[in-house]
Parts: C-alpha cells; sequence; structure tokens
C-alpha cells in the first residue's frame, strides 16, 4: 500500500491495490442484502473501501475527532463486474471544509489499465468534539 | 416483447426494511463498513437519533435488484444516490421510481422514503438496453 501526498494539497493517493472479487466476498454480501450473487450486487464494489489498509488510511485522513456520515455514492459501471477478475483500485481522497468532508473517488482498472468502474463516496464529517456528556 | 421505457414510467412501489439491528450489524460485516454510529446505541443517541440509523449503501442496495425485476431487459449504467434523512433501525421505508428522460438511455430517478418528511435516499439509476435484448 502506497500513500503518498499528490501535488494539490490535502489530496492523498491510495494504491493501486488489487480488490476482493472471489465468490465468497460476493455470496457473503449478496446474503446481506438479501439479493442474488449473480449477477454481482451493483453496490458490491462499495466494500473495497473498506479493504483494511485503505479504511485505515482513510480513518486517519477523517481524523479522530470527527464521525464521518455517508452523504452520497455514485458507482459508473464501465465493464460488467465479473467474479474473479483480476482488478486493481486506485483512491484519492480529498479533504473539504465548510462544511467539513471527505470526499474519496476511486477507480478500479483491469490490469491492461482498462477502466472497470469508477465510484465517489462524499462523507460528511461531524465533529465528536465538545459534545462529550452532551 | 416488452415496450421501450418512456417518460413518466413508474416502478412499482416495494417495500423496503425495516432493519433490525443483527440486519444491521449483518450488513456492517459483509461490507467491512463497521462504523460505530450503525452499531452503537449510545453513540448514535449522542448525535441526536433514537436509533443507529441503517447503513446508506444497505438502503441503495435496494435498487439495482428493484430495477432487475421491473425491466430485466435493461443494464445499469450508473448509479447514485444521496443519503438525505436518516432511515433508523426498525423503520419501514417505500421504493419508488419514475423515468424522468429517455434518450437511448433512461434517466430513472429512486426515493427510497422513510417516515420523516424527506427521503432517506434520492438516486438516480441511467438504464441502458442489454446486448441482445
Amino acid at each position: 500500500m502506497r500513500a503518498e501526498r499528490s501535488h494539490r494539497p490535502g489530496e492523498i493517493v491510495l494504491g493501486p491495490f488489487e480488490v476482493a472479487t472471489g465468490a465468497g466476498e460476493i455470496s457473503a454480501f449478496a446474503a446481506a442484502i438479501g439479493a442474488p450473487a449473480n449477477p454481482i450486487p451493483a453496490t458490491f464494489p462499495i466494500a473495497w473501501l473498506s479493504a483494511p489498509a485503505l479504511k485505515a488510511a482513510l480513518r486517519e485522513a477523517v481524523g479522530p475527532d470527527f464521525l464521518p456520515v455517508h452523504e452520497s455514492q455514485s458507482f459508473d459501471y464501465v465493464r460488467p463486474l465479473v467474479p474473479g477478475a483480476a482488478l486493481r483500485l486506485t483512491a484519492v481522497a480529498r479533504r473539504e471544509s465548510a462544511p467539513e468532508r471527505l470526499v474519496v473517488e476511486a477507480e478500479a482498472t483491469e490490469l491492461s489499465g482498462a477502466p472497470a468502474l469508477i465510484m465517489r463516496a462524499a462523507l460528511r464529517l461531524v465533529p465528536l468534539a465538545g459534545e462529550e456528556g452532551a | 416483447m416488452t415496450d421501450p421505457l418512456a417518460r413518466g414510467d413508474k416502478m412499482p412501489e416495494t417495500p423496503v426494511g425495516p432493519f433490525d439491528a443483527a440486519a444491521v450489524a449483518a450488513y456492517a460485516a459483509a461490507s467491512g463498513d463497521d462504523n460505530p454510529l450503525h452499531l452503537d446505541l449510545a453513540l448514535a443517541a449522542r448525535v441526536g437519533f433514537a436509533a443507529p440509523p441503517v447503513h446508506g449503501m444497505r438502503l441503495m442496495a435496494e435498487i439495482a435488484p428493484a430495477l432487475a425485476a421491473w425491466r430485466p431487459d435493461m443494464a445499469l449504467k450508473r448509479l447514485s444516490g444521496t443519503f438525505v434523512e436518516p432511515l433508523l433501525t426498525g423503520e419501514a421505508a417505500i421504493l419508488s421510481g419514475r423515468v424522468l428522460r429517455v434518450d437511448g438511455e433512461a434517466l430513472v430517478r429512486i426515493s427510497i422514503q422513510g417516515p420523516r418528511r424527506g427521503p432517506s435516499l434520492l438516486a438516480e439509476a441511467v438504464l441502458v438496453p442489454k446486448e441482445g435484448a
């Protein structure tokens, strides 16, 4: 896992790293949403943002004083998702202020570099400080 | 042979939820989204919720199966949505949708409406005819 600052301030680039497209992960996700595992659930790629290394980096970008609340999400399906496909994900996380927000744009590509999926998550960051005892 | 989608076509309304704490925990485990907001009653109360809100993505997960059941001849090209109001654990909602525009692709506006004034999810889906359909 590489985590490096890009040339834009406040932006971190994460990856590329391989994502899970195995039948086991897909069927567990499908079971949890009460949907068939075939075709792959359209929202399954959201789980890629919770891969341990990426989740840790995003948590660090949020910081300990904020609670992230999912505000919006998009998926652009460039190619059909196939179980077992070898895909690599690169995510760019950008911190915004007024209001505090973390925007994550991620692209999954095939090993050839051809894009398969683009997703964007916006997390509103709710301040936790000062609410102790409330 | 199914008629092509036309502006104003409506999806059948579908019930969504209610989700209990076990269902929310199962989604957290399968998706990896273990944000304590959805799992911790005390934390949810601290930020002003009477019960932990269901993951917005758990609600969004209802859309593609509903679209596929309605129009199996169409494929999903894009799905986007905004989580406007929370849907709390134990609350029921209704999914509805309407075609806003057709120009080769069809743009469908979908809402998942819970008991609050605003929808819990306001989404848009872009559908394209499946190859060979």
